[in-house]
């Protein structure tokens, strides 16, 4: 009975732990206005087709291949990731705040792995949060506004870090277990060349390098 | 007059693309051919090859492809060196699959599940003996005017899961792979291309070796 109590402690120190999603080094300065970076996702609404070098590690998997990200005429967007030898991984499609499988590789078919998924591509590509509530807070070194709200199912922290070479991030969460880190750099005309999408959870990592856009 | 002209050049076009791959059912018209690709594959010893790669998504509308070197060392060595549309290699030899791209080298056993099927397809293609794996294919055969197609159905739970058809492209002339197209049950399709073959060339071992 004791080490039930003291396991359930420790994984709730594990969890609260875990799920720690606000940057650290802010200040609250609420007269700060929210900045782009802090209330959209870079592509959302600005790019047609994205094809990226990528790769997933998940669960001691290391899958390298090329990602296509492209709007269909219905508004939809797919999520291609096929290996360099031509077998496709998987087949995501965003519409309306819906998440759709049209194929995944048998071993990562799993609802808790593509919830995973949809949580990272979900955030990146779609994350908006100009009609929505929100607050802003300062970096202390460098006095960049960072906002925090809700946007859909994710509690989100966004904005920019440091200053120059420009990067961004977005961190969002639905639950504990799909807590999400996106960092985009290398930009180029205000889109984001180089994304890096960590769940510390699961030990998720996609690395994303434009090679078309 | 006009589209009874076009009509005359669609039903020509069309009889043409009929004519172009024929069915080959004959028992002695199979048997020669599978001969020949056995025989083939006895002779040869090392296989090096460009390659180009044009993988077709069909809902997407979008084909994506790559290029590179391909190496074949006999018996069951292989290296896919891809150029374009950035490097990356996969080395297949006797104690696994190694892969490099930019960031590390990695090894697999072979029972990794995508690449260890498409290896045994291509190192199978190369010595034939996919052609006899009558318990995992069921295969049939066509001509056209330079190429004897051999079109193989998963029959094996593991390939069919992923894989709804594969097509072989075996030239006349000497009977080495010259075309593989790989259908996914997605209804999308990867076609590998093999030019500039070189037979029985030496290749160190070294290329099979990543570490």
């Amino acid at each position: 009975m004791r080490s039930l109590f003291l396991s359930s402690i420790v994984l709730l120190l594990l969890l609260s732990g875990c799920a720690s999603l606000k940057p650290r080094g802010l200040k609250p300065c609420r007269s700060a206005t929210a900045s782009a970076e802090g209330l959209r996702s870079p592509y959302k609404g600005r790019f047609e087709k994205m094809l990226f070098r990528a790769s997933v590690d998940i669960r001691n998997q290391h899958l390298t291949g090329l990602m296509l990200i492209k709007m269909m005429p219905d508004s939809s967007v797919r999520i291609f990731f096929t290996n360099e030898i031509g077998m496709t991984y998987f087949d995501f499609i965003m519409k309306d705040g819906t998440f759709q499988t049209g194929y995944c590789f048998e071993p990562m078919n799993k609802k808790v792995v593509i919830g995973l998924f949809r949580t990272c591509f979900e955030l990146m590509l779609d994350y908006d949060a100009h009609e929505k509530k929100h607050f802003v807070f300062c970096e202390v070194t460098t006095g960049n506004p960072i906002t925090q709200c809700r946007s859909g199912r994710y509690k989100v922290w966004a904005g920019s870090i440091g200053t120059e070479p420009k990067t961004s991030f977005i961190q969002g969460m639905s639950n504990f277990s799909d807590q999400t880190f996106i960092n985009f750099s290398d930009f180029h005309s205000e889109i984001p060349f180089s994304v890096s999408i960590i769940n510390p959870f699961v030990s998720l990592r996609i690395r994303l390098q434009m090679l078309s856009f | 007059m006009r589209s009874r002209h076009f009509l005359f050049f669609l039903l020509l076009f069309g009889f043409s693309a009929v004519q172009a791959q024929q069915q080959v059912t004959d028992p002695a018209g199979i048997a020669r051919m599978r001969k020949g690709v056995e025989e083939a594959a006895a002779r040869t010893s090392t296989i090096t090859a460009a390659f180009t790669q044009e993988k077709e998504m069909n809902i997407l509308e979008e084909k994506i492809f790559s290029s590179g070197k391909f190496y074949f060392k006999k018996e069951k060595l292989l290296r896919w060196e891809y150029t374009q549309p950035y490097s990356y290699i996969i080395v297949i030899n006797n104690e696994g699959i190694s892969i490099r791209d930019e960031r590390k080298t990695s090894h697999f056993d072979t029972r990794n599940k995508v690449f260890g099927e498409v290896n045994r397809i291509i190192v199978g293609s190369i010595r034939g003996t996919l052609l006899s794996d009558e318990a995992n294919f069921k295969a049939s055969y066509a001509e056209e005017k330079s190429f004897w197609i051999v079109k193989l159905v998963p029959l094996s739970a593991g390939i069919k899961g992923s894989l709804s058809l594969i097509t072989l492209w075996f030239d006349k002339k000497d009977y080495s792979v010259s075309k593989l197209e790989m259908a996914e049950n997605t209804g999308d399709q990867t076609t590998i291309a093999f030019t500039d073959k070189r037979f029985n060339e030496p290749i160190a071992d070294e290329k099979f070796i990543l570490k």
